[in-house]
């Protein structure tokens, strides 16, 4: 699919007065999610807007950031295996919510926003400093929370920030906070 | 099968134990120990230590959906996705819904685990003693039938499944709650001797709180070397089988020994149908058997029969078992099998904060929590409800962690959690009243695929409950309270029965053949050479996990079943 039909298509579904969501694989049948999955019907690029967020929520910085560490598919992955019918409605919906929002606020897709800008859009979902619609308040958060689960849960995080121990061998039940790992 | 098993001889044990769980597994042990042929059936699929734990060394991060269960299979299976150990690591361990469908003639959550080892492999792995406050409670309080058995008799048996199985603990010298053999205790939390400490002065000394009883080898002794277990490492993921062998199932202890001995036949796939009944000789003659898989029905032959099956397929069993001498079932004679089923009330909670001891916290991991034993009505009545409940308490400290907030602010929030306060959590075990209404039968048209009637279950609270309930709620706020926590928030789940997985009863124990199932030996009254020694057996339930009794009733059970066949009695 070339990009002027694409953009075209996608003014148009803009213009229907965005209260019609269409599933985003209507938008463009070509590039298929890369991540097989069960029941979420996703588009290779709302794969794509979805890794940006995930980058956005924690990116890299000195250290990996979520989307080096595979969260984009283990969100992917959660909303699929482990959400509701409906939830999944609404997630997509949701995607093609930000990306719409992107659009009206800064005339351009997510993903060719700037970090700051990204950051700056996120936060304002966040916040609630501008009113979108349930299914974007929804799916960011959900697209946030299931971010953090991941990334605190990698393997990464897991074995060089909190000290986890799968064999611990013993337990104390009153040690001093200063011999003690926070996590 | 048929191969194995072309000859009535071949098919001819002197002791056929039903169910290899906690029960059955100590039964296999017993009597391949004493050198008796024994046939041990299990209806599901061989779990073999170690070998068939495929989640066991799994970090947390390899698990695809971090331990959560898929809205497919939570949909597919709404009764045992309410089980706190159905999980994506051990979920391969419990009865899916569609597979073994029961009647539920009133809510009851029915968990289950069909295989080698049974629940043993996922038990919550809390040994308490009974004390004679519990075996006299029926007969002081006067529900049920009296027990025939008083602590005394039950002792000696407590210590010799303690001493094999490894149990940790505190003599803490309570009457309520008989010491035991104890490996070296967990520790408790300062918070939870704060706890203990502010309980004992607040009460007069007459409540406590004390580390639990567990079935964890926190010092290994040479016996449990030689069953080639070890020293518990505090993973804490005992329910997906423990490498080490570090608490006890069947599996890792009672089994493998068992099968050691040479004398011992473990038949995997194999649903007993009924006990086989010999209308001349006056006594059971062995079991009916469908293979799990090909259906085929083969019957087997024993001089002794002990079913373990766990509760209420026991009493599935002995319904199932018809003859002319028995046309309700095995022992029946006065309608008393299948009812006055009861369970323990988990149903009520207690959560809040202590805003203290902040320059402390734990370290590493405790498969154990602190226990609170009853005390109510324990020494004579003294509440409007009878009998009374046993708590658990859990402290720890949390972690704060500000998720506000997006990009690099938030990842460095995320890298350094904070030490919040420390959390405090209770959770009722209450007693339940065996009443003759609270029932499991045969449905009378539906049966399963191996052509046995599903099993009906009846079983709800009553006003006892309801009351006892609120009570601990009250009982435990001011205890919380007195104890300077705050932030309390109580919680009535009203869970349905059977999520406690704690059912018991149905062919209870007691002297009169009249009023009861099985005498002091746990022998069905009116079949001699029949024994039941799972939960099905019990006349009353207390508040303490019910496993342990269940293991010393086992074991008693079979030393007295294998002295009558040398007598030549059975």
């Amino acid at each position: 699919m070339d990009m002027n039909r694409r953009v075209l298509l996608k003014q148009l579904m803009l213009a229907s007065a965005g209260a019609v969501l269409l599933p985003g694989c209507v938008l463009d049948s070509k590039k298929v999610a890369a991540i097989p999955l069960h029941n979420l019907k996703i588009s290779g690029n709302q794969e794509d807007l979805l890794a940006a967020i995930v980058d956005a929520i924690i990116p890299k910085t000195d250290t990996p950031g979520a989307k080096e560490l595979g969260i984009p598919k283990f969100v992917l992955v959660m909303v699929d295996d482990c959400s509701s019918k409906e939830d999944q409605i609404t997630f997509v919906a949701g995607l093609d919510g930000i990306e719409s929002f992107s659009k009206e606020k800064l005339g351009k897709s997510f993903i060719d926003c700037e970090p700051n800008e990204k950051e700056e859009l996120l936060l304002s979902i966040e916040t609630k400093k501008e009113v979108v619609s349930p299914e974007v308040e929804k799916t960011f958060s959900s697209i946030k929370g299931l971010t953090i689960w991941g990334y605190t849960g990698s393997e990464y995080v897991m074995t060089n920030f909190y000290k986890f121990e799968f064999v611990p061998g013993r337990f104390h039940g009153c040690v001093s906070v200063t011999n003690q790992s926070p996590a | 099968m048929a191969n194995l098993v072309d000859s009535r001889e071949e098919r001819t044990f002197d002791v056929i134990v039903i169910g290899s769980g906690i029960s059955g597994g100590w039964a296999a042990k017993e009597f391949g120990e004493k050198g008796l042929k024994t046939l041990v059936l299990e209806r599901g699929r061989n779990v073999v230590h170690n070998k068939d734990y495929p989640t066991t060394t799994m970090m947390p991060w390899e698990f695809e959906h971090k331990n959560e269960l898929t809205a497919e299979i939570k949909e597919a299976n709404p009764v045992i996705s309410k089980c706190y150990a159905f999980r994506e690591d051990a979920m391969h361990f419990f009865v899916k819904d569609a597979d073994h469908p029961y009647v539920q003639e009133k809510p009851f959550d029915w968990i289950r685990g069909y295989q080698v080892g049974g629940k043993s492999l996922m038990w919550a792995r809390q040994t308490q003693r009974w004390s004679n406050y519990d075996f006299e409670g029926p007969a002081r309080d006067g529900f049920a039938v009296d027990w025939p058995i008083r602590y005394n008799d039950l002792a000696p048996w407590y210590s010799y499944v303690e001493k094999f199985a490894g149990i940790s603990g505190n003599k803490d010298g309570l009457a309520e709650l008989p010491d035991g053999e104890f490996l070296p205790p967990h520790e408790l939390t300062c918070v939870e001797k704060h706890f203990s400490e502010k309980v004992a002065a607040e009460y007069n000394k007459s409540r406590h709180v004390i580390i639990g009883r567990a079935a964890h080898i926190t010092e290994p002794q040479q016996i449990h070397l030689d069953q080639g277990r070890g020293k518990c490492q505090n993973r804490n993921l005992c329910q997906r089988g423990c490498p080490f062998g570090g608490y006890f199932s069947s599996n890792s202890s009672t089994i493998p020994w068992a099968l050691k001995t040479g004398n011992v036949t473990l038949m995997t796939d194999s649903v007993v149908h009924s006990v086989l009944y010999d209308e001349k000789k006056g006594k059971a003659s062995g079991v009916k058997v469908i293979d799990a898989k090909t259906k085929e029905e083969t019957d087997y032959y024993a001089r002794v029969i002990f079913v373990n099956a766990a509760a209420l397929n026991t009493n599935l069993v002995l319904l199932n078992s018809i003859s002319s001498r028995f046309p309700n079932g095995l022992g029946n004679d006065n309608g008393v099998l299948g009812k006055y089923a009861a369970f323990h009330n988990y149903r009520a909670r207690i959560s809040g904060e202590y805003d203290g001891f902040k320059e402390f916290t734990t370290d590493g991991s405790r498969p154990n929590g602190g226990y609170i034993p009853r005390f109510r009505n324990v020494f004579k009545q003294e509440t409007d409800f009878l009998r009374g409940y046993a708590a658990g308490f859990y402290s720890g400290r949390s972690s704060n962690t500000d998720s506000n907030g997006i990009g690099a602010s938030l990842k460095d929030q995320l890298l350094k959690p904070t030490l919040g306060n420390w959390h405090v959590s209770s959770h009722i075990m209450g007693e339940t009243i065996p009443k003759e209404t609270n029932y499991v039968a045969l449905d009378k048209e539906k049966k399963d695929e191996w052509g046995i009637p599903l099993l009906k279950i009846s079983i709800d609270y009553d006003d006892n409950d309801e009351k006892m309930t609120k009570d601990y709620l009250e009982q435990m706020t001011e205890m919380f309270t007195k104890a300077g926590f705050t932030n309390l928030q109580t919680n009535d789940s009203k869970q349905a029965p059977g999520l406690d997985i704690h059912e018991m009863g149905g062919a209870r124990m007691g002297n009169d053949p009249k009023t009861s199932i099985l005498n002091k030996w746990n022998q069905v009254h009116a079949c001699k050479n029949v024994f039941v020694t799972d939960g099905a057996c019990m006349t009353s339930t207390s508040t303490q996990n019910p496993s342990l009794t269940y293991m010393a009733l086992t074991a008693r059970a079979a030393d007295y079943a294998a002295k009558q066949m040398k007598a030549g009695e059975l």
